[in-house]
């Protein structure tokens, strides 16, 4: 019992002596973490991991990405959040920031995190089956409005999220009640597109990279997307804006770390994805994938976030969705 | 055509791309035969490191790693009953009993030779079928899929062995505990008592951990599974491998054939992987056989059904996912995402544009299941080094593994708290001959079964009838209905001649 | 340890009773038939119904099966068993601030120290090798980020 309380001690004493020493290095001199709040294979785990491998080589230490899934984003985000603001833990934060407050999901919100910046928004699509007898959007919101409600269904998210939120968005500002297409909740776009190619639904909402590969494959078509402009590998696609429906909304990511991150971390981190952003490897990536590229820095992003903040929120009451 | 495969040849039999794969596969067995770390994080890990490769070394290490890795999970279930990934949890109980009766060759080596046959039958299908078949799995909508995983739960009821109603209660059990956590349906956190943690709800590998691992070490402790007071002479993998092996395939021929077809249909179906292919092939092989009551108990029928499933399934999930880049497990939406980042969108048109890339991931497959028989033969005899460790010693360390996986899945020790409750829990629950398998298929199959019955209730606005009026759910549903009348039946019968069970009954 | 199935019974029915209540709380979702209480109402159903069936089985073999049985679980053993635990515990409770190498290593020794009846300098070369062992391959080959804790230094991996 001596022995170990003597080895204890001695083991304390190096351990202080070596802390000391540890103190002085420069950010970062560990392993840093990125937390996703979205699951492995997904849009927001595939741009994360990009940023990760880029942001590696340049730190000189491992970028590690873990996805802490769950709880329609809630577990993840609250994991950003909650961690120590020392560097070492930073995260991706989604629009769903803007949201899950308003759904009364938890009492998170952008204010909780110290941006750094924001790199993608995707606008919503409105897609339907090869097919599916609309060949126009006026052609599908004519239908529904024709058609008693409940007629057609849609599906591409949980229950209020995002991709729900366009479409019923896009109902009301078309003159309709925001629930005449009911939403069939999925886990994902994935299994909401599978289940659109297997008939079981009409209509999905989703940003168009995540339809991709189905539009490819010549099984989904694109009626319009939610946006001010024409994506650049979907110039066909019309906006809603151009069919008269004044709607527009659409996904983005960010990087965020806890609130009160040290100065020295946001001046290390942020020239750096400044950097990353413009390279040709994250460049290449995110046009080959389809993902949109905006870029905004700590401020920017924070203004960002609030305006994305009040917006889906005055929607979410309109609809009916905000508790 | 030739063409094709010939470039395709000259792209695997590289040099370097053979080497990564043999590296990939070290890395997949070690993964693998790690306690609590599966085959999908083994893929995850990859991840970064193929970002440096070219796409088909990339593809060719996750194909490798993969085979590896679903087999290693065997090794730790047989030598210490705790499943090294999820997919070796059907028949852990037969392959563990082996190794106590100083059978551990035969346990393992029927384990590789079914691997690597089910993998190779699962990679031909792949090869010849792909396009065909995801065209069925395709036009599955959340009709067919209820029926699917309602089908699935019946299994439970063949999987379970002693009373009916501690069966019927795991299996609550199971299904209660996958209701844990916020509903995609309407967004109602339920049973979540404000925990954010419980939001995201139990996670599947530190259940199992503690269901099968903590379980364990305790019974060992309290020394009920014997072995505790008098040393038990447990011999380790000595002996030949391949040989019983082969011999075990050559007894049960039908059971491998069975297992590597249905393995490989149920990998095709986006969202159903190697664990449900072991229990769905454990449970018909057990149900076909002519001695189904030594099932469990170390017996090497469904061992060789569910064994070459399971490899067989990771072939069939490749094909949805290079097809229509739709996943068909958790591991090929990994792929998916890496084959985005080499510029290879997953869909017809890779068919057409650059075939060769399809038929160089079909040989990989062919090789990694080759070398799965040297690699895994080498993995089994040094594992086999890990028994002549005493007990004593062995227990703590299988503790700290443990510990250590569920601490993984997300790093955080949610996990592990989830492991210590549910290995209590399980503990108990076998301690009164409550059977803890059905808890685990519940608990996998729960939030599928009712995701499912809900989206299809909101389509067909309540309409039950809905669940007959698509051809093949009708088709599934009437199958999944009569299983059931069977099983009601065989129990009332049963009921009469047997007389009630008594509480102690011992189960095993 | 054995129960009586009519204790356990008992014990199903209650978290039967409660899952359903519970479940009755959950507001329906608007214009939808089954709401989220639909299955778990099902569930704890099934288990009300299931705990009376042991119930009466357990009441009728009470002459048989006595109430609780705990024979054959000597004191010690159940220490061993109640160490084991503790170490979990302890792991869940102080991995956060400790870190992974110290609350390990030490539930480690323990539990060595117990299980072996002694050999205290062997245990502890186990328990550091393991633990160091353990930290290294998750850290760097698996890339888990086990807590460092505020105390040890960074290992030089």
């Amino acid at each position: 019992m001596l022995r170990r309380t003597i080895l204890l001690g001695c083991a304390a004493a190096a351990v202080l002596a070596l802390g000391m020493q540890r103190a002085e290095a420069a950010y970062p001199d560990r392993p840093i973490t990125l937390i996703v709040p979205w699951g492995a294979g997904g849009g927001t785990d595939a741009t994360a991991r990009i940023l990760a491998s880029l942001m590696e080589p340049a730190l000189g230490q491992p970028v590690n990405v873990v996805n802490r899934t769950g709880g329609s984003g809630v577990v993840g985000h609250s994991a950003i959040a909650t961690a120590e603001p020392d560097g070492y833990t930073l995260g991706i934060v989604t629009v769903e920031i803007g949201m899950m407050h308003w759904s009364g999901l938890t009492d998170l919100t952008y204010q909780d995190y110290t941006p750094l910046v924001l790199y993608n928004e995707d606008p919503s699509g409105v897609q339907v089956g090869i097919d599916a007898p609309w060949s126009t959007i006026d052609e599908l919101l004519a239908y529904v409005k024709d058609n008693p409600a409940g007629t057609l269904k849609a599906s591409g998210t949980g229950q209020g999220g995002i991709w729900h939120l366009a479409l019923a968005g896009m109902l009301k500002t078309a003159g309709m009640e925001p629930d005449r297409v009911p939403w069939v909740p999925s886990e994902g776009a994935a299994p909401g597109l599978q289940d659109l190619v297997a008939g079981g639904v009409d209509v999905v909402t989703c940003s168009i990279p995540e339809a991709q590969s189905l539009i490819d494959a010549g099984r989904v078509k694109s009626l319009a997307i939610m946006a001010s402009a024409r994506a650049d590998n979907f110039p066909d696609v019309p906006t809603l804006e151009e069919e008269g429906i004044d709607w527009r909304l659409g996904a983005w990511r960010g990087v965020a770390g806890p609130k009160g991150l040290p100065e020295e971390v946001v001046n290390t981190l942020v020239p750096l994805l400044e950097q990353i952003h413009a390279s040709d490897d994250f460049r290449n990536f995110m046009t080959d994938r389809g993902y949109g590229m905006v870029f905004e820095g700590p401020e920017g992003f924070e203004a960002f976030m609030a305006e994305s903040n009040e917006s889906l929120g005055s929607v979410m009451k309109e609809l009916g969705m905000a508790k | 055509m030739t063409d094709t495969l010939l470039a395709a040849f000259a792209l695997v039999f590289d040099p370097y791309v053979l080497v990564v794969m043999v590296a990939a596969g070290a890395f997949g067995l070690f993964v693998g035969a790690m306690p609590g770390l599966t085959a999908t994080l083994a893929t995850a890990l990859l991840v970064p490191i193929t970002f440096f490769m070219e796409p088909i070394p990339a593809l060719a290490a996750i194909v490798s790693t993969t085979a590896m890795a679903i087999f290693a999970g065997d090794l730790p279930g047989a030598l210490l009953r705790i499943p090294g990934t999820p997919a070796s949890a059907a028949y852990v109980d037969d392959t563990y009993k082996l190794t106590q009766a100083g059978k551990a060759n035969l346990g393992l080596g029927t384990s590789l030779v079914c691997a690597v046959l089910g993998g190779l039958v699962g990679a031909t299908i792949l090869a010849f079928t792909a396009p065909l078949l995801a065209e069925v799995a395709l036009s599955f909508s959340t009709f067919e899929y209820f029926w699917l995983a309602t089908f699935g739960l019946t299994c439970a009821a063949f999987v379970s062995t002693g009373s009916p109603v501690k069966g019927l209660v795991s299996l609550l059990l199971g299904l209660f505990i996958a209701t844990i956590g916020i509903d995609i349906m309407a967004g109602q956190p339920r049973f979540t008592f404000g925990s954010v943690e419980l939001m995201g709800g139990v996670s599947f590998i530190p259940a199992m951990i503690g269901m099968f691992a903590v379980s364990e070490v305790l019974r060992w402790a309290l020394g009920t599974t014997g072995g505790r007071d008098q040393m038990a002479k447990v011999s380790q993998a000595s002996g030949s491998i391949i040989r019983p092996g082969l011999a075990s395939l050559r007894r049960y021929k039908l059971g491998a054939a069975r297992g590597s077809l249905t393995g490989t249909l149920i990998g095709i179906l986006p969202g159903a992987g190697a664990d449900i292919a072991a229990w769905v092939t454990y449970a018909i092989s057990k149900k076909a056989s002519k001695e189904p009551e030594k099932f469990g108990t170390g017996h090497v029928e469904g061992l060789v059904d569910a064994g070459t499933a399971n490899n067989a399934s990771l072939g069939g999930a490749w094909v949805p996912a290079l097809v229509f880049g739709i996943p068909g497990d958790s591991i090929t939406a990994i792929v998916i995402g890496i084959l985005y980042m080499k510029g290879m969108n997953p869909g017809p048109m890779v068919m057409l544009n650059q075939p060769e890339l399809l038929y160089a991931v079909f040989l990989a497959f062919f090789v990694a299941n080759l070398l799965l028989l040297p690699l895994g033969w080498v993995a089994i005899k040094s594992y086999g080094q890990m028994l002549k460790v005493p007990r004593e010693v062995l227990m703590p360390v299988i503790l700290l593994l443990c510990m250590v996986g569920a601490f993984a899945i997300n790093n955080t020790v949610f996990g592990v708290t989830v492991m210590l409750v549910l290995g209590v829990v399980a503990f108990i629950m076998e301690e009164n001959g409550f059977p803890v398998a059905p808890a685990i298929l519940g608990l996998v199959l729960g939030s599928m079964v009712e995701r499912n019955f809900m989206q299809s209730m909101i389509k067909a606005d309540g309409n039950l009838l809905a669940f007959f009026e698509r051809p093949i759910a009708a088709g599934l549903g009437v199958i999944t209905l009569v299983i059931w009348l069977v099983v009601v039946v065989s129990a009332v019968r049963g009921r009469r001649r047997v007389p009630p069970v008594l509480a102690t009954t011992p189960n095993e | 340890m054995r129960f009586n199935d009519a204790i356990l019974g008992l014990v199903i029915l209650l978290g039967g009773l409660a899952i359903v209540l519970q479940a009755s709380t959950f507001p329906a979702t608007h214009g939808q038939v089954y709401g989220p209480d639909f299955f778990p109402t099902i569930i704890g159903t099934g288990l009300i119904l299931s705990g009376l069936v042991l119930i009466v089985a357990g009441w009728r073999a009470r002459a048989v099966t006595g109430w609780v049985d705990v024979a054959g679980h000597r004191i010690d053993r159940l220490v061993d068993a109640g160490l084991a635990l503790l170490a979990i515990l302890a792991f869940i409770l102080f991995v956060d601030r400790l870190g992974f190498v110290l609350t390990a290593g030490l539930g480690m020794y323990v539990l060595l120290v117990r299980f072996r009846g002694g050999h205290w300098l062997s245990s502890l070369v186990i328990a550091v090798v393991l633990v160091l062992v353990v930290d290294w391959a998750f850290r760097t080959m698996l890339l888990v980020p086990l807590p460092q804790g505020h105390i040890l230094p960074r290992l030089p991996w």
